[in-house]
């Protein structure tokens, strides 16, 4: 069996062989250490024998329902292998780091299902299977957020849940409208990404399929105005559900738009392109903005984060080799970042009771371990030297520079945005005096410290030896500006 | 001959339908219903012997037979209802309907 | 590949140094406050000696340190390299900075003496010397950059450094977004530098290769752009706002990077682009222009400041803008050489200014700090010489600086520019008599809770001899010297026809006007209350309003827009009317409902309502069949 397939099955397998036996809550946390273990060391295999070249790598295929040319096809290319790292990475730190507060078997189950589906959606290269797994991956996070969610949970999973569905549903309009048109044209179904290139559609087609394909993907990411969903989401739901949503379901919807728009509809992609980088630039100013005034910690990281994806959404449409490399990286960058703030926002819950930033304070005098890694983080996602969000966002703003002076010195606002609210937010709930919420406060113990030291380590690599990260990114990304129209207005 | 026979099939339909839709009475409703069946049974044997075919008779027939059955269900019904709820009111049992708001 | 082993020793030893301290510290075992002196002083010590070995080869041997440590990003044209360059301009960089910092660490030793994050002060001022040299060392603008925003995030740790007073960080978080605006200036115009010519590669010497390649307006654009980043590290108008609060932090910090080092980034990175301002000349004057009017503004300010700390900081942005004035009319070694100076005689001051407020017991308002003199006898004197160089005594080091500017300035064409240099020295030289009658020269006498610590004393002693010497350095000719370091330095310096009889005239004139204005500060402040009866209100004394008007048109507009797209356009308008389209579906479930009553007689109406319409339709089909 290919070690992609063993990648997204086993923690599935797993999962449903959990739900169906009764075992004690420890055992299955000891099978989720075992088998996210498994998984990581199999991706880190995979990292090793990558090849720095364009092509997928580690490809598999078989007929599925093949009367209408279905088919199991995965692999991986430059681009997957970023999320696919993350995904592996996360979810054994995540679950050390919350090992003692959760004593729920479903919450364990259901983040193993998770990553599997998380897996597949990176992985698959037929559309059909695309689709599976982007619904699959919603199922834990809807059941994980009404089980142990905190507040209006209820409504709030629904909420999230209805948007979504009704996002996908476009895609899968989308889909199947495709693979119909293919019929007709080459008299045979398919669904394959790269069959599907082929397909000829007039620019109405094309701009209807790209919408459909684009509402699931902007929902998921989330950019403006899609984005209502997003903070109370972030509020209600559990840390780990937090992590996985923010740190690789939202990074999914922009790499769907890599994967799926620049292979299937290169073209239109190009003409809408510079809609999408408004919108962007607009999204990263605008949460930046909205973030200001949050007094909930854990909702002003979701803006954080949606104002950093709308980055990530421009560095994409600008279509250059660097902006999706840079966006690419930021990708993982604030992945890691923003999975280790939440993790320390839900133990900054766990300690004080509260996420309310005003009634925090004084952390760093009662717990300067924990303040340095929260710090560190914070000034991450910022983007300090040093730090993998830095590399990223020069990176970013030099592929934004070379589309167009006004849209480079826009994108450029970045390095100001996070600030507006980072640095009062640090303020606030690290330093002056403690508050009665903080007076009590445990400082990080061993097994929440060897969770967050890799991901520091990981930051900083990514940071200062950016070029050994990056050099299996760019020749996919190459790939796909090379030959390709290439915009340039002064 | 058959116009009038349809026609006051017809006439018995209309009332048995009338009746059905707005007498509340359980009972009364239940009369109607049998004005409707019997309304069909007029038609039926009118046509059939207007064609000269008598499986016209033996639907009717065999429709009368049902109603029979049908009847000593009924009656068992209304005893149940009454009991139930007290009255023979139709606009008591709605429990189909959407009483959750 | 070149490896200079040297040049890695000095850029990795204070990191090395931090990085151990750092551990020590963080591990929260009891570590003996000797042993993190011992870490700090060795790295930042061994620095200092291999940076002086290199500005004595590259001065006497004209040897140029190269070392290439790796490839920081290759992607297409995008060719980065960590390449470590120790040419003329960076080993006069190193001259001033290593030793400074090193002299500063000792001094530290005693000012944090039984400090409780003793251990964190050092890993953050090891770090910011390594900061301090990946800027002054990098091969190319963009690992400067990563040093430029490194200096500044240990700043911000630094200025926030005492966090049980929250407005301390709030302090540092102003330093840090006000230098980040100038940042993002700085990024724009390397990203525009590299789409017009990236492709020729990125090292300095590339970039000047090809400046040619670049029409007019845009490299006016980038100069202007790599001038705001300037702007905001070196504190000038208008992004001169921190640096007054950045005093927040403990005093040899603000000695060591609010006016020695840090502050001075800007200056040196003005003067690494001399090739790209003397094409922009217009962008120079600007410069010049913007410099003139700090230097001015903030002398007038420090006239009406009260915080010990905050005159010298506001003497700092004065500074600094002379040496703005000097690079914008195109003398980039006169600047650099007052930079030199400045640093020697401004880490004195805060140096001393440190030592008095340790020694009275953390008060920093020179109105309760009177007539101690009697106290602090070596303070005194060293605070003394201190304010003598600054106000351009001659012999003293800054008399041979500023009289350079000064000279330039006349003769190059801009008088105006002249007499504002003019004017603020004259301002300088009263603000800091000011401070130094009040502090020294007053019957009411304060007494010191603490006697001044050794440790201290030292640095300020060789510090003192250092900004009374330093002048040697760049000698002009007309007192027999050769300009020494301007020739090593061998910037694209504009040269100004100027003859010695005016430039005599111009050193008696000024020289005369400093005694006159000392003499009526002695007149004004000495034995006397005037300090007491001066009004604090008033422009001067408010600093002409200039936080209230940020206050007002930046950072409300940015609160009140925050709460309008996340109030009004995020809730009230999309997520309602998201909810309020499935509200409709609910109510239009509701109408059905209403029709699904559970009665079955109605449900027979619908069926014949149905039937009937069913039977119309038949009707009327077969009616037009027919």
């Amino acid at each position: 069996m290919n070690i992609l397939s063993i990648i997204i099955f086993l923690p599935i397998i797993t999962a449903v062989i959990l739900f169906f036996v009764r075992i004690h809550v420890n055992t299955i946390k000891i099978i989720y250490m075992i088998v996210t273990s498994i998984i990581a060391l199999l991706t880190l295999k995979l990292y090793i024998n990558f090849e720095q070249i364009s092509s997928m790598q580690f490809e598999e295929i078989h007929r599925w329902i093949s009367e209408y040319g279905i088919n199991y096809h995965i692999g991986v290319d430059g681009v997957s292998l970023g999320i696919v790292m993350m995904n592996a990475i996360l979810m054994p730190l995540v679950a050390i780091a919350l090992y003692k507060q959760r004593d729920k078997r479903g919450y364990w189950i259901n983040l193993l299902f998770v990553q599997g589906g998380i897996m597949g959606v990176a992985l698959s290269l037929d559309l059909m299977l695309f689709y599976l797994f982007w619904e699959i991956m919603l199922l834990p996070i809807f059941l994980m957020i009404g089980f142990f969610g905190y507040g209006n949970k209820n409504f709030i999973t629904m909420k999230f849940n209805i948007y979504t569905i009704f996002g996908s549903l476009m895609m899968l309009i989308s889909i199947l409208y495709i693979a119909v048109q293919y019929k007709i044209q080459f008299d045979v179904y398919t669904f394959e990404l790269d069959k599907l290139q082929n397909l000829i559609l007039t620019p109405t087609q094309s701009i209807l399929v790209f919408s459909g394909f684009m509402i699931a993907f902007a929902i998921k990411i989330p950019i403006f105005p899609f984005h209502t969903w997003l903070s109370d989401t972030y509020r209600s739901a559990p840390t780990g559900a937090v992590i996985v949503m923010s740190a690789l379901m939202a990074k999914l919807g922009a790499y769907a738009i890599w994967r799926v728009l620049f292979t299937l509809l290169d073209e239109t992609s190009h003409e809408v392109a510079h809609y999408f980088i408004a919108v962007g630039l607009f999204g990263l100013i605008y949460f930046g903005i909205s973030a200001m005034r949050q007094t909930h910690l854990k909702r002003m990281f979701a803006l954080s984060s949606a104002s950093h994806l709308s980055l990530v959404v421009v560095g994409f449409f600008i279509y250059d080799v660097y902006g999706l490399i840079g966006s690419s990286y930021l990708i993982v960058a604030h992945a890691i970042s923003s999975a280790a703030l939440f993790l320390m926002a839900g133990m900054l819950y766990e300690r004080s009771k509260t996420y309310d930033i005003a009634s925090l304070g004084g952390i760093a005098t009662v717990a300067p371990r924990f303040s340095l890694f929260f710090a560190f983080f914070a000034l991450s996602i910022v983007g300090v030297p040093m730090t993998a969000g830095f590399v990223a966002e020069v990176l970013i703003v030099l592929g934004a520079f070379n589309y167009n002076i006004y849209i480079g010195f826009l994108t450029a606002t970045t390095i100001l945005i996070a600030m507006l609210f980072m640095f009062k937010m640090i303020s606030q709930v690290l330093y002056g005096k403690a508050s009665k919420a903080t007076e009590n406060f445990e400082d990080l113990r061993m097994h929440e410290l060897i969770a967050l030291i890799p991901l520091a380590l990981l930051v900083l690599a990514m940071g200062i030896f950016p070029n050994y990260f990056i050099k299996n990114i760019e020749p996919t990304a190459v790939s796909y500006t090379v030959g390709k129209k290439v915009f340039h207005h002064d | 001959m058959l116009k009038a026979y349809m026609i006051l099939s017809i006439i018995l339909f209309s009332i048995g339908v009338i009746g059905l839709i707005s007498r509340r009475n359980i009972i009364v409703i239940y009369m109607s219903i049998e004005l409707l069946l019997n309304a069909v049974n007029l038609s039926l044997i009118a046509i059939s012997g207007d064609i000269g075919n008598a499986s016209g008779h033996v639907m009717s027939l065999m429709i009368i037979a049902i109603a029979a059955s049908e009847a000593a269900l009924f009656m068992s019904l209304f005893v149940v209802l009454f009991r139930k709820k007290g009255s023979l009111d139709a606009n008591i049992f709605d429990i189909l309907g959407n009483k959750d708001d | 590949m070149t490896n200079n082993i040297l040049l890695n020793i000095l850029l990795l030893a204070p990191l090395t140094s931090a990085l151990l301290i750092f551990l020590l510290n963080i591990s929260r075992r009891y570590t003996k406050q000797t042993l993190y002196t011992l870490l700090a002083l060795s790295g930042s010590g061994l620095s200092a000696m291999i940076a002086l070995y290199i500005s004595y080869t590259s001065y006497f041997e004209q040897k140029l340190f190269v070392s290439n440590l790796f490839t920081w990003l290759n992607i297409g044209d995008f060719t980065i390299e960590v390449t470590l360059k120790a040419d003329a301009l960076s080993s006069f960089m190193l001259l001033f900075v290593a030793p400074v910092s090193f002299l500063i660490h000792i001094y530290a030793t005693g000012y944090m003496d039984k400090d409780k994050s003793y251990g964190r002060f050092f890993t953050y001022f090891n770090l910011f010397i390594f900061f301090m040299f990946l800027l002054v060392l990098a091969d190319n603008p963009i690992i400067m950059f990563v040093g430029w925003e490194g200096v500044g995030l240990i700043s911000y740790l630094l200025i926030g450094f005492y966090f049980d007073d929250i407005q301390n960080t709030y302090a540092g978080n102003k330093a840090f977004i006000v230098n980040r605006v100038g940042d993002f200036g700085f990024l724009s115009a390397l990203m525009l530098l590299f789409v017009e010519i990236g492709h020729g590669g990125f090292s300095y010497d590339a970039i000047f290769f090809n400046l040619s390649l670049i029409d007019t307006p845009m490299l006016s654009l980038i100069a202007l752009l790599l001038f705001v980043g300037a702007m905001g590290k070196s504190a000038q108008l208008p992004l001169f706002v921190w640096l007054p609060d950045a005093m927040a932090g403990p005093t040899p910090v603000s000695a060591l990077i609010h006016a020695a080092t840090m502050v001075t980034a800007g200056i040196y990175m003005v003067a690494r682009f001399a090739p790209l301002y003397n094409i922009a000349s217009d962008v120079s004057l600007f410069i010049a222009y913007i410099g003139g009017l700090s230097a001015l503004f903030a002398a007038i300010v420090a006239t009406r400041q009260y915080d010990i700390k905050k005159i010298l900081a506001y003497s700092t942005i004065s500074q600094l803008g002379f040496m703005f004035m000097a690079l914008g009319v195109g003398a980039y070694s006169t600047a650099l050489f007052h930079m030199f100076t400045h640093a020697f005689f401004k880490g004195l001051l805060f140096m001393g200014a440190g030592a008095i407020i340790v020694a009275f017991g953390h008060k920093q308002d020179i109105r309760e700090l009177r007539g101690i003199r009697r106290s602090v006898p070596t303070i005194f004197i060293m605070m003394l010489i201190g304010s003598l160089t600054i106000s351009a005594i001659p012999p003293l080091s800054a008399f041979f600086s500023k009289d350079a500017i000064m000279g330039i300035l006349y003769a190059s064409d801009h008088l105006d520019l002249f007499f504002i240099a003019l004017l603020s020295s004259l301002f300088t030289v009263f603000y800091m008599f000011r401070m130094i009658f009040v502090l020294f020269f007053s019957e009411n006498t304060t007494e010191p809770s603490k006697n001044s610590v050794k440790s201290m004393n030292y640095p300020m002693a060789i510090l003192t001899l250092l900004s009374v010497f330093a002048g040697m350095l760049n000698l002009p000719e007309i007192f027999g010297g050769n300009l020494m370091m301007s020739s090593w330095l061998d910037l694209a310096d504009k040269h100004f026809v100027f003859s010695h009889a005016n430039e005599i005239f111009l050193m008696s004139v000024n020289t005369i006007l400093i005694c006159f204005i000392l003499y009526y500060a002695y007149k004004r402040y000495a034995y006397k209350d005037t300090i007491l009866k001066e009004s604090t209100t008033g422009l001067v004394a408010n600093k002409f309003y200039i936080d209230a008007l940020y206050q007002l048109i930046i950072v409300k507009p940015l609160y009140a827009l925050s709460f309008f797209f996340d109030r009004k356009i995020s809730h009230d308008l999309i997520d309602t009317s998201i909810n309020s389209m499935a509200l409709n579906y609910k109510k239009l479930g509701k109408l059905f409902a209403f029709f699904e009553n559970g009665n079955v007689r109605f449900y027979a109406l619908y069926m014949l309502i149905g039937l009937v319409l069913g039977f119309i339709y038949l009707f009327l089909l077969l009616k037009a069949m027919l």
